[in-house]
């Protein structure tokens, strides 16, 4: 069923591509979660936008994604952040300026791929050419903060920017498969979830832990999922992990 | 109905154990639950079989027609059972000795692997031992591919927790991994093999009728790939690389099962196949009698040098797989050459060894086990008089040793006599190569006859008889309670099977029918003198128990001395000085020179006082030390360079996602 969006759908997907570059160039957690959080909520209207006279079901799809990408996922990760500090991303593997420059090279590259990825012209939903590249732009951008970043909540959101890409990417299907994009939103209760017992378990200690020996190179608090417990063992010295640790 | 039925047994089994791994503490009585639950449903199973049997031969034809009125009464499921579950004779014949010899371990595990001795793994023991169970009998029952592939997984991946039960000690996780990896060959083997099946036939259905048509390209492919899948797990030499230590590490009912029907399962997929493909090239035969001969050779001579009694037993099983191989061989060989009652002699010899040896099997790893628990060692060369301390364990054990080596009156003797004679009947063939193979196969079998006695010889001699070898049987006593109740009816069935031979015919008769696709020329008891066969059994048994009761009587009378039999001018011989487990074997070994990977270690003696000194001689798998472990060692030097790769950052892995994505993207067919 062809429909023109609505003139402020464009503007949107613009807001989207270029809050990633706020996640990308920012070392400020707080304000990165917030970054995030304000995309999602962006990309919920985006899809009311694109699709305007739709079905209550895909009304139900945006404003799911509007409430949990926009608002339970970042006050979630808000409340794991210890009140009072301003946590930041500090040695990141590539600096932010670097990967503001990188960031812009991927979105350009995913402009140029979307024109020529259905050949005579880009595929659009509602009019708008600029959903695939803000798709494409949102999940280099989440994997690169993946690739660079130090510590585990920049991997949260780097995490949430490439299900929000993904979810852009739902927005063409959203009228042919409705369900699918309905998976995509269960998707990010399963990134809600895992990120509320990532919070539990481990960025209250670290994060304390961060206070007392930030410093410290080797031990890289907030770093990674995995070396915690017993399986720090498995690290650099034993990379196939053929040594098993004797159980305590 | 007795498809339903049937799926609901194997529902229980799959069951059993959760009330013991529910339970928390040393709970005892949640583990007698489950072990009665197993025992319930494999109870059921053998019900079952039997009455399916009963209605194949045409008995209750008035109670047939009223079950199938009631079946009629029954809600109809939607679940398709017919088409995928099933009880043909084949699937029944299979069916029974897992449900036996399952319930018997679960009665043995009990006091065996009890929740007090084992407060960590008990629970953990019983619910795997459950899903072992009922994912072998899904695997036999399967008449689809699906549902075949997903018992498989259920029974590869139990086994694999239950190997790695003691999982703090590094040998057993070393044999839980080394099984893990061959059941990964055996199922990626399977995978292919169905893959192809759905390929050629467009159905995953296991229904001969849709491989009449194949390609003769097709159907060797799916032969060979049976053969390595179903082979590993049947442990068919060369694949029986993961099978001794597995068996030597798991815990002692565990062992009995993996030994004694694990392997079966394998084989039976093997039969399943030649069942499915219909009438073979004739190189499938001589592939399975050469592959047999060679596992029952090598199986065979390595037990015989083995000093761990359970490897020996699982050695042992090496050998007796390649006796079944050798049967299904000269079955499909006979097949091939339309010589019906030559391969109804045959398949029905596999057929029987399969009770056969499971029963023998599982009595020698229930014995062993008793007698490793008692005397908290496995190493042939600390044991030594147990039969004084564990009467009746030596003697169960006895008479599984007897029975596995194919002597009369027990079981093993009518089973391999069966296959004998096939190969007998075989040589004299019009085409000459098949002469000459199965004259060399006679005489295969022969050596391989006579090499298992003297391995039970030494398995039974050294750890049950002589004098203890230091103080670790000190405290051995026989098992008591339930943990006696297998040894018991397995012992009963190692002497009852020998005897009921003519009466199992029957069974064996449809089996063979139902895979052959027509009856053989007469039923198997007058194909070989079965009923003269089992009463020459009985009176021997009869004879033996009469001169053994005699003689007692005669010791009873006369007094008794106890004195030195030989020694050799020492004035105090200790009893380290008996033979040992590698002095008993040593010149047979030697005789097999370097077939065998003998690892000779002499002892260094220096100076004219010298010190303690060690001798260390095993003989270690050719296959897996000499072949395999080198390979895989030389191919993992040679991807050092890829495991720059597994830095163990998150990042890298991120990175390599992402380079791949960009690939994908930019990449343009």
């Amino acid at each position: 069923m062809p429909h023109a969006s609505l003139p402020f759908a464009e503007p949107l997907l613009m807001l989207v591509i270029v809050l990633n570059f706020f996640t990308l160039g920012s070392s400020r957690l707080r304000a990165s979660i917030r970054a995030v959080g304000v995309q999602g909520f962006v990309l919920g209207v985006a899809a009311l936008a694109l699709h305007p006279g739709q079905s209550w079901r895909g009304v139900a799809v945006s404003v799911g994604a509007m409430a949990i990408k926009g608002i339970v996922i970042p006050r979630m990760l808000d409340q794991g952040l210890e009140p009072g500090t301003t946590p930041r991303e500090t040695h990141p593997h590539v600096g932010f300026v670097a990967s503001l420059m990188l960031g812009a090279a991927g979105t350009a590259a995913a402009l140029l791929f979307a024109r020529t990825l259905a050949g005579d012209g880009a595929p659009s939903v509602g009019g708008s050419w600029l959903v695939v590249p803000a798709a494409l732009s949102g999940v280099l951008a989440g994997f690169w903060m993946l690739v660079t970043r130090r510590t585990a909540i920049s991997h949260v959101l780097g995490f949430l920017t490439i299900e929000n890409g993904v979810f852009a990417f739902g927005l063409l299907l959203l009228d042919a498969m409705p369900e699918l994009v309905e998976a995509g939103v269960l998707l990010d209760v399963f990134a809600g979830v895992f990120t509320m017992g990532l919070l539990l378990e481990q960025i209250d200690r670290d994060v304390a832990a961060a206070a007392h020996d930030g410093h410290d190179a080797e031990q890289e608090p907030l770093t990674s999922l995995r070396e915690t417990g017993r399986f720090r063992a498995v690290r650099q010295t034993d990379p196939l992990g053929l040594r098993r640790e004797e159980p305590r | 109905m007795i498809q339903e039925l049937l799926a609901l047994a194997v529902l229980l089994a799959a069951c059993s154990g959760v009330p013991a791994l529910l339970s928390r503490g040393p709970g005892f009585s949640s583990g007698r639950v489950s072990a009665a639950l197993l025992v319930l449903a494999c109870g059921a199973i053998v019900a079952l079989a039997a009455l399916g049997t009963a209605l194949d031969l045409g008995a209750f034809e008035g109670f047939s027609a009223w079950a199938r009125e009631a079946a009629g009464w029954l809600p109809r499921t939607e679940l398709g059972l017919d088409d995928r579950f099933g009880s043909d004779p084949l699937q029944r014949w299979f069916l029974v000795p897992i449900a036996v010899l399952g319930g018997l371990s679960a009665v043995f595990g009990l006091r065996y692997w009890s929740a007090v001795r084992h407060p960590h793994s008990a629970g953990r023991v019983r619910f795997f031992l459950g899903t072992l169970v009922a994912g072998m009998l899904t695997v036999v029952a399967a008449r689809d591919a699906f549902v075949l592939l997903v018992g498989w997984e259920a029974m590869a991946l139990s086994a694999f927790f239950l190997i790695g039960t003691e999982d703090h000690r590094s040998e057993v996780r070393a044999a839980a991994w080394l099984y893990l990896a061959a059941t990964h060959l055996s199922s990626l083997a399977l995978l292919a093999l169905f893959a192809v099946w759905h390929a050629s036939t467009g159905s995953f259905a296991l229904d001969p009728n849709l491989a009449i048509d194949l390609d003769p390209t097709v159907r060797n492919v799916l032969f060979v790939l049976a053969l390595v899948g179903f082979g590993t797990k049947a442990g068919l030499w060369p694949l029986h690389f993961w099978l001794p230590t597995a068996h030597a590490q798991a815990p002692g009912h565990v062992s009995a099962l993996l030994s004694g029907v694990l392997v079966k399962v394998g084989f039976y997929g093997l039969v399943r196949v030649t069942w499915l493909l219909g009438t073979p090239s004739w190189w499938w035969g001589a592939v399975l009698i050469a592959l047999g001969l060679a596992a029952a050779t090598f199986g065979i001579a390595t037990a015989l040098g083995q000093t761990d009694l359970k490897r020996l037993l699982a050695y042992s099983t090496v050998k007796n797989v390649g006796i079944l191989a050798v049967g299904l061989g000269t079955a499909e060989l006979a097949r091939s050459f339309r010589a019906g009652d030559i391969a109804a002699l045959a398949l029905g010899g596999a057929l029987l060894h399969v009770w056969t040896h499971a029963a023998g099997k599982g009595l020698l790893f229930f014995a062993a086990s008793a007698a490793v628990q008692g005397t908290g060692t496995q190493t042939l060369d600390a044991l030594g008089g147990l039969s004084q301390r564990m009467p009746r364990t030596a003697l169960a054990f006895l008479v599984g040793a007897l029975s596995i080596s194919g002597l009369p009156p027990f079981a093993g003797f009518a089973s391999e006599w069966l296959v004998f004679m096939s190969l007998l009947l075989l040589s004299t063939a019009p085409a000459y190569p098949v002469q000459v193979a199965a004259s060399i196969g006679v005489a295969g079998l022969a050596l391989v006859g006579a090499l298992g006695v003297g391995t039970f010889v030494k398995a039974y001699g050294i750890p049950f008889l002589g004098q203890p070898r230091g103080a670790s049987g000190a405290y051995a006593h026989d098992p008591v309670g339930p943990m006696a109740w297998p040894l018991g009816v397995l012992a009963g069935a190692c002497i009852g099977l020998g005897l009921a031979t003519p009466a199992l015919s029957v069974a064996i008769d449809l089996a063979f029918t139902h895979w052959a696709g027509v009856a053989a020329a007469g039923p198997l008891r007058t194909l070989a003198p079965l009923p003269a066969l089992a009463g020459a059994c009985l009176a021997l048994a009869v004879l033996v128990g009469i001169v053994a009761l005699v003689l007692r009587r005669r010791i009873a009378q006369v007094p008794v001395a106890y004195a030195n039999t030989w020694d050799c001018g020492y004035a105090t011989p200790s009893a380290r000085m008996q033979y040992t487990a590698a002095s008993f074997s040593q010149a047979t070994v030697e005789m097999f020179g370097r077939a065998l990977a003998t690892h000779h270690r002499p002892p260094r003696l220096e100076g004219f006082f010298p010190a303690r000194a060690t001798l260390v001689v095993q003989v270690t798998d050719i296959v897996l030390d000499r072949v395999l472990a080198p390979a895989l060692r030389r191919i993992g030097q040679a991807l050092a360079a890829v495991r720059v790769m597994q830095s163990g950052r998150t990042q890298a892995y991120f990175l390599y996602m992402l380079v791949l994505l960009v690939v994908l993207l930019l990449w343009r067919p």
